[in-house]
């Protein structure tokens, strides 16, 4: 069942087959659980949401048209699932702890320049700020810049997945970078290297 | 060679935004979460999934309007101070429109919403126009009633004003065919008032000749299409009045025109984008301004909004050019659908901009590299190694992948191998890579190795 398609464990799904449902949860669960994480920076609640998505997604089988990719309409399940739960908390401070598992991962992920401490520290400030900027972005900015910029996904996919034209995926993430930008200026992250606008 | 024109961030923080991992589970964890979900779904096999979490999840924002489809609701959250304007006149404007009839709208949000959809508005405009259109050529048969002393510069006046999208603010609401007035000068507008006044008592008084003078308008519609066609038509270049059509008072028509314009300045200068955007936006609008002179189309004000769709367009001239020339692989437009998701983004506006932009097949072959710089490959591999090393997190050890790109620059393959290889991680790692873009290249195929490494 490896050489499978998506399209074709779900047709098999569709026509009961559980063992296949199981096949697509097993292929896409890790990178929903990561896109998830990535909108609501909390661990609890993003295993919540994905197992949320697979359960909808599932009820909704008989409602998959075919007409974009398994995965992306899985994605579009987990993003509403994640807005609701968004919209569903308390308000509070936009603050970012440095326990959130969004600076958290970064950490993780630039683990060779923790020998420095030094390099730790600016790394952890601008994971920090990085993520106090998207905090600050509209919604839709920042789903937009999640999807394609932090979850490699490409304009077509997010359209897709979004429901809107290619051409607005790049706008906001131009827009949300733009917006980026102005906030770590602000916070003072003059970095080096700085490729700017072209 | 054109380069993506977008927003960078610092180095650091793009690196950052491209390899964002988060924390990750054990595969155990993950066994147990498919093991329990199967079981929730044998408990509660029919319960069914609300349409709304399959419907599109962000409603399209203001200034994604411009690329939004006409059913799109628009959002209110950036209204600014200056969304407070007088809008009683707007929304007896914008009675005909059906998008914002329900709505109460500032002349910012009236004319971002009418501005960027021509095609919808100008049935609008066009109503407007002949209006204009008739009125003049009713005062044709009347020169009478014109004031001696004002004739004279309206008819200096170019024809182009005339011809712009007028406003239905006063011709709208308006009983009698008069042209659109503005209030910045009072002395203007009691003149005009009083032109007014005495043309309604003039057609009550001679209402026999009020109707063979409306007659004679639409015979002259009749009679020169071409010339109304013209008339329609919005051109920047100045042409040669139309019989009799110099004599309408332009200006004062022109004027409502101009005040959306400024709205749109004022909205520009406090808005959302700064300088430095703001230039590079019109740097990119060349191309769409371009496209707009050759249609004749109005396209210095909406030269900031194209920017953003030209900087796609942009972007997008490079596949199709090396996709359309004729190097070894040339067919491989028909590319397997891993590739085809990043394959340059179709066309969005306008099926026959394909073959436009295609450049001649040899300068097109001779620009290209032999293979894609090692910067190239870093980049497009860099956005999506992320996600690939999601794919095989909790395995033991790193895994390999070829990845394989066609001369097109879009990836043609991806072998697997190592722990991943023979997993569901496999087609993870294959979709995850499948979308790393590259250049096109004059090599028939071009790979690299890569070493993917579980994040944990």
């Amino acid at each position: 069942m490896q050489d499978t398609t998506d399209r074709e464990l779900v047709e098999a799904a569709k026509g009961g087959n559980k063992q296949a449902f199981g096949q697509i949860v097993a292929r896409h669960q890790r990178r929903i659980y990561r896109v998830v994480v990535h909108m609501l920076r909390n661990e609890a609640e993003a295993e919540e949401v994905t197992q949320e998505c697979f359960f909808r997604a599932y009820g909704a089988l008989d409602r998959f048209d075919g007409r974009s990719e398994p995965f992306t309409w899985m994605y579009r399940i987990a993003v509403n699932l994640s807005l609701n739960m968004l919209r569903a908390r308390k308000p509070r401070g936009h603050a970012t702890s440095l326990d959130d598992p969004k600076v958290e991962g970064a950490l993780v992920e630039r683990r060779p320049s923790m020998a420095d401490p030094v390099a730790q520290n600016a790394d952890r400030e601008l994971a920090l700020a990085l993520a106090d900027g998207m905090a600050q972005l509209s919604e839709t900015l920042r789903v937009t810049l999640i999807l394609v910029a932090l979850d490699g996904l490409s304009h077509t996919e997010a359209s897709a997945v979004l429901g809107c034209p290619e051409g607005t995926v790049a706008w906001r993430v131009h827009e949300a970078r733009k917006q980026l930008k102005v906030f770590l200026d602000a916070k003072g992250h003059e970095l080096t290297g700085t490729r700017g606008e072209r | 060679m054109t380069e993506r024109r977008s927003v960078m961030l610092p180095d650091e923080a793009e690196r950052l935004l491209a390899n964002w991992a988060v924390p990750e589970k054990p595969p155990e964890f993950w066994d147990s979460a498919q093991a329990r979900l199967l079981e929730r779904i044998e408990a509660h096999p029919a319960e069914r999934t609300p349409d709304g979490l399959l419907e599109a999840p962000l409603p399209l924002e203001d200034e994604d309007s411009e690329s939004a489809p006409a059913s799109a609701p628009r959002l209110v959250e950036h209204a600014s101070p200056r969304d407070s304007a007088p809008r009683v006149s707007v929304r007896s404007a914008t009675a005909s429109l059906p998008e914002a009839a329900s709505e109460e709208t500032s002349l910012v949000d009236f004319a971002r919403s009418i501005g960027p959809r021509k095609p919808q508005s100008s049935q609008l405009d066009l109503s407007a126009r002949e209006m204009l259109l008739n009125a003049t050529q009713v005062r044709d048969a009347a020169p009478s009633v014109e004031e001696p002393g004002r004739t004279q510069p309206r008819m200096t006046a170019p024809l182009r004003d005339v011809s712009r999208p007028v406003p239905v603010v006063a011709a709208a609401t308006s009983s009698v065919p008069a042209p659109a007035v503005s209030g910045r000068k009072s002395r203007i507008l009691m003149g005009l008032f009083a032109a007014a006044a005495l043309f309604a008592l003039w057609f009550h008084f001679q209402a026999g000749v009020a109707e063979p003078a409306a007659q004679l308008a639409k015979n002259e519609e009749a009679a020169h299409p071409e010339l109304v066609e013209e008339l329609r038509s919005v051109s920047p270049a100045p042409r040669s009045a139309p019989q009799g059509a110099d004599k309408i008072a332009p200006e004062p028509a022109a004027e409502p025109q101009i005040a959306v314009a400024d709205n749109l300045e004022n909205l520009k200068a406090a808005g959302r984008r700064d300088e430095r955007a703001t230039k590079e936006d019109f740097r990119l609008g060349r191309v769409a301004s371009k496209r707009e002179a050759t249609r004749g189309g109005v396209a210095v004000d909406k030269a900031d909004k194209k920017g953003k769709l030209a900087a796609e367009e942009v972007q997008l001239e490079e596949g199709p050019t090396v996709a359309a020339a004729p190097t070894a692989n040339a067919p491989t437009a028909n590319a397997p659908p891993q590739v085809s998701e990043s394959a340059p983004e179709k066309p969005s506006r306008g099926s026959a901009a394909p073959p436009a932009r295609m450049k001649p097949a040899d300068s097109a072959s001779s620009d290209l590299p032999e293979k894609p710089s090692s910067g190239a490959v870093q980049a497009a591999v860099a956005s999506r190694l992320s996600a690939a090393r999601s794919c095989v997190s909790g395995q033991k050890g790193p895994s390999s992948a070829t990845v394989t790109w066609d001369s097109n620059g879009s990836v043609k393959s991806v072998s697997v191998s190592g722990p991943a290889a023979g997993t569901p991680a496999e087609s993870c790692i294959k979709s995850a890579l499948g979308a790393a873009r590259v250049k096109p290249f004059s090599r028939p195929s071009y790979s690299v190795p890569l070493t993917i490494r579980p994040l944990d």
